[in-house]
């Protein structure tokens, strides 16, 4: 990145100076971006949101924002804006003292913070509410609010750790929407942290994949959902059918033969895989697997012989489990068709997918992400 | 129906208690504070008398019947021995009328010559006036706001006006106004240092927090009296402080520390000081530490975040605090009447005086009602207060 507003330069960060919750850590953030930390429990996205927040002081390394080290500076100095889970607003001020908070400990004239306020407030749609008391607003009004707060002061950053984490779907769809809408209107950074794949999809510019304090992955949505760099991602981003199996060729354009536990033999893209390396793990997703009500001969030299376990019908697609000769489960996701009133448990399917939609990844690689300790640094 | 049954069942499951509170506390206060506008002695010495004054017009002397109802109860109450006590009562509206009731009840039991009326105005000239009858049918009454306005340093005149008693007889309202003053220094100095120490108790660290809340609750272990006594104890002439500042020569001789206002201060801030700690800690531990560094994000630094975001939300917990230490130090007797001076004491140790000193359970009753009254009053006024701050905190 020529001109990154953000830079994380290899930090670390333990809590107990025994365990680093983050080992070692470097990404930047563009301009204008908006970055999603994505990744599960207890993965460190906290931490790196409140270490450049300045709640939490790294052990090491530089966090540099315009290239400046902001490591030493307080918090309050940061200018950067910060919206909580919590939505930690201020109970004994009414929303529009709320909002007036951070520019009357700045010191604005009164006048400048009278119609700052009112276009902040008009701006998440909460006009009529100035006067009332945060208890007397809904989760998502309270949410609002906190967003007016964070972005009435024109930071260049703001900052948003599971903003909507406590609320209902439509809510969070809807506010997700206004977040979105704020972003471009804006043009403010925003380095945003959730655990909900679906909203990191749908939001982000680029999404960062955490795991046990580091980055396994960092992209815009397309390329981590097509083109995942390893099995957690594949995995943690969408849904994939994980199949294990054996090289047993490769062809001139590097693409392997894959020899599937059931016996069959299907081609596949690798990631990473060593031309040593035996043992793969395919990663296929459920909606780029064909499957036809027919004998696998009849489908195609590569098609796998399956029989049905379930299938659910969600609406707008079907969901159907089937189980391959060697007893592993598979999942396939099509579009629902009238005929699919044939596939009872028990009916014998044939799948097929394309080569390039089946990612190979060392089956070692697999279970990478063991507890990270620190001491031999 | 279910309902009523449970509602019912309820009711059963506290019937002991209500019954144990109504017998044991309701019941008893009640009555002493009946007392306080109540008067028994006049009535059961001049039943009679005082039944028939009670349409006497108040402007000329009451008619035969009632100096016949007279003269026949002051001989009797004589030889029951109930007019002392009348007579002292009557004293005490009108001084002088107690020789007054001796004299005439001593001639008349030597014989009534004559009409009752007649004997009676012989007996002493004071029956001839109006005051004397007024004073009696007063003293006589019940309900009466006797006791009442003497709690106040107040009196009826004969024509039933109330002034203020002479100046050098005053001394409850210089007792209410020092009752008030105690308890609202009490009351700020337990703010001054329990505040602090409130705010510790929430932002120590783990292991340093169960030290100090053992600091903060040890005293609820020991009785009142026992902490007073050590206070005796420690403040004595010969007591450890005086002793340790002799030692260390920064007095050539004992200091006068007990029986003084600042002991009996020492004493019931530290009685007292868990009960503003407490409250305080209760509201300053429900604040989200995520406030104050949303603050910080926004721009301000530990100062502003503990003003104008912090110290606002603690005002319910300082309010709270504040009461219950108010209230129980203007009802404190104990601690003053033992570690303080004549110029210490407060409205309970009036209170036990009238009661135990002098009998003078009217006045003890009346000044339990002043303290009652004032200390609801409060409770009133800062009710109001808190439940609005409380309503704005939620
Ligand atoms: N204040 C703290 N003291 C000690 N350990 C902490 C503290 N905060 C977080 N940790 C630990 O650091 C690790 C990372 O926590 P962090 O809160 O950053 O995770 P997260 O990705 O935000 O998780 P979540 O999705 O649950 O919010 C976890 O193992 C957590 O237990
Ligand atoms: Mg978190």
């Amino acid at each position: 990145m020529t001109d990154p507003l953000v830079r994380f330069d290899h930090v670390a960060k333990s809590y107990d100076r025994a365990t680093l919750v983050i080992p070692d850590l470097s990404f930047e953030v563009g301009r204008g971006e908006f970055l999603t930390l994505l990744g599960p429990s207890g993965s460190g996205k906290t931490t790196t949101l409140m270490m450049l927040a300045g709640f939490e002081a790294p052990d090491r390394g530089r966090i540099l924002v315009e290239g400046r080290d902001i490591v030493r500076v307080p918090a309050h100095k940061r200018n950067i804006g910060v919206v909580f889970q919590s939505y930690a607003l201020f109970p004994h001020l009414t929303v529009a003292q709320n909002v007036a908070f951070p520019l009357s400990v700045r010191g604005r004239p009164r006048a400048e913070i009278a119609e700052r306020v009112t276009s902040a407030l008009a701006m998440v749609r909460l006009e009529g509410l100035a006067d009332r008391r945060p208890a007397q607003l809904s989760g998502g009004q309270q949410q609002r609010v906190a967003l007016a707060r964070a972005l009435v002061f024109q930071p260049k950053l703001v900052l948003m750790d599971e903003p909507l984490g406590a609320l209902d779907k439509q809510l969070r769809t809807e506010l997700q929407a206004e977040i979105r809408r704020l972003h471009r209107e804006l043009g403010v950074t925003i380095v945003y942290v959730t655990h909900d794949q679906e909203e990191a999809l749908a939001l982000s510019d680029r999404i960062a994949v955490f795991n046990e304090g580091r980055i396994r992955q960092i992209g815009p949505p397309q390329t981590l959902y097509d083109h995942p760099r390893d099995p957690f991602v594949a995995s943690f981003i969408g849904e994939n059918n994980r199949l294990e199996g054996e090289v047993v060729g490769r062809d001139e354009d590097g693409r392997l033969a894959v020899r599937l536990a059931e016996g069959a033999v299907v081609w596949a893209e690798p990631v990473d895989v060593p031309p040593s390396t035996r043992r793969v793990l395919l990663s296929v997703r459920p909606e780029r697997i064909a499957l036809a009500h027919a004998e696998a001969e009849d489908f195609g030299a590569e098609a796998l012989a399956a029989s049905v376990v379930e299938t659910m019908f969600l609406g707008d697609h079907v969901r159907v489990r089937v189980r391959l000769a060697d007893g592993s489960l598979v999942t396939v996701k099509r579009p629902a068709y009238p005929l699919d009133a044939r596939l009872k448990p028990g009916a014998r399917v044939a799948l097929a997918w394309s080569a390039k939609h089946a990612i190979a990844f060392p089956a070692d690689k697999a279970d990478s992400g063991r507890p990270l300790v620190a001491g031999h640094a | 129906m279910g309902r009523e049954r449970v509602k019912l069942e309820a009711a059963l499951l506290l019937a002991p208690l209500l019954l144990f509170i109504a017998t044991s506390f309701v019941a008893p206060i009640a009555a002493m504070l009946w007392r306080g506008v109540s008067d028994m002695e006049v009535p059961r010495a001049f039943p009679r008398t005082l039944a028939a004054l009670a349409d006497w017009d108040g402007r000329n002397l009451p008619g035969d019947q009632v100096f016949a109802a007279l003269a026949d109860e002051l001989v009797a109450a004589r030889a029951a021995g109930t007019l002392n006590a009348a007579a002292g009562r009557l004293n005490s509206d009108t001084p002088g009328l107690r020789t007054v009731v001796f004299t005439t009840a001593r001639r008349l039991a030597r014989g009534v010559e004559g009409s009752p009326r007649a004997a009676i105005l012989a007996a002493d000239p004071a029956w001839g006036e109006v005051e004397t009858w007024g004073a009696l049918r007063r003293a006589g009454a019940t309900p009466t706001d006797t006791h009442l306005l003497a709690a106040l340093d107040l009196r009826r005149s004969a024509d039933g006006t109330i002034t203020s008693v002479p100046e050098e007889q005053r001394v409850f309202r210089a007792v209410a106004l020092r009752t008030v003053w105690i308890g609202l220094l009490v009351t700020l100095l337990c703010l001054v240092l329990g505040y602090p120490l409130a705010a510790a108790l929430v932002f120590v660290p783990r292991r340093l927090f169960g030290l100090l809340l053992f600091a903060v609750l040890l005293p609820f272990w020991t009785s009142l009296i026992v902490r007073t006594a050590a206070w005796m104890v420690l403040l004595a002439r010969e007591g450890i402080i005086n002793q340790a500042f002799l030692a260390l020569g920064l007095v050539v001789e004992p200091v006068q520390m007990l029986f003084t206002r600042t002991a009996v201060l020492v004493a019931m801030v530290h009685i007292l000081l868990p009960f503003m700690v407490l409250p305080l800690y209760a509201v300053m531990r429900q604040i989200p530490r995520a406030q104050l560094r949303a603050a910080a994000s926004l721009g301000a630094g530990p100062v502003a975040q503990l003003v104008r975001v912090w110290l606002p939300q603690t005002l319910p917990g300082v309010g709270a605090g504040a009461l219950m230490v108010f209230i129980q130090a203007i009802g404190f007797y104990v601690t003053p009447a033992l570690i303080g001076g004549g110029a210490d004491q407060m409205l309970p140790y009036f209170i036990g005086f009238y009661a135990t000193q002098t009998v003078n359970w009217g006045l003890a009753a009346a000044l339990s009602i002043l303290l009652l009254v004032g200390t609801l009053l409060i409770l009133a006024l800062f009710g109001r207060f808190l439940s609005l701050a409380q309503f704005r905190a939620a």
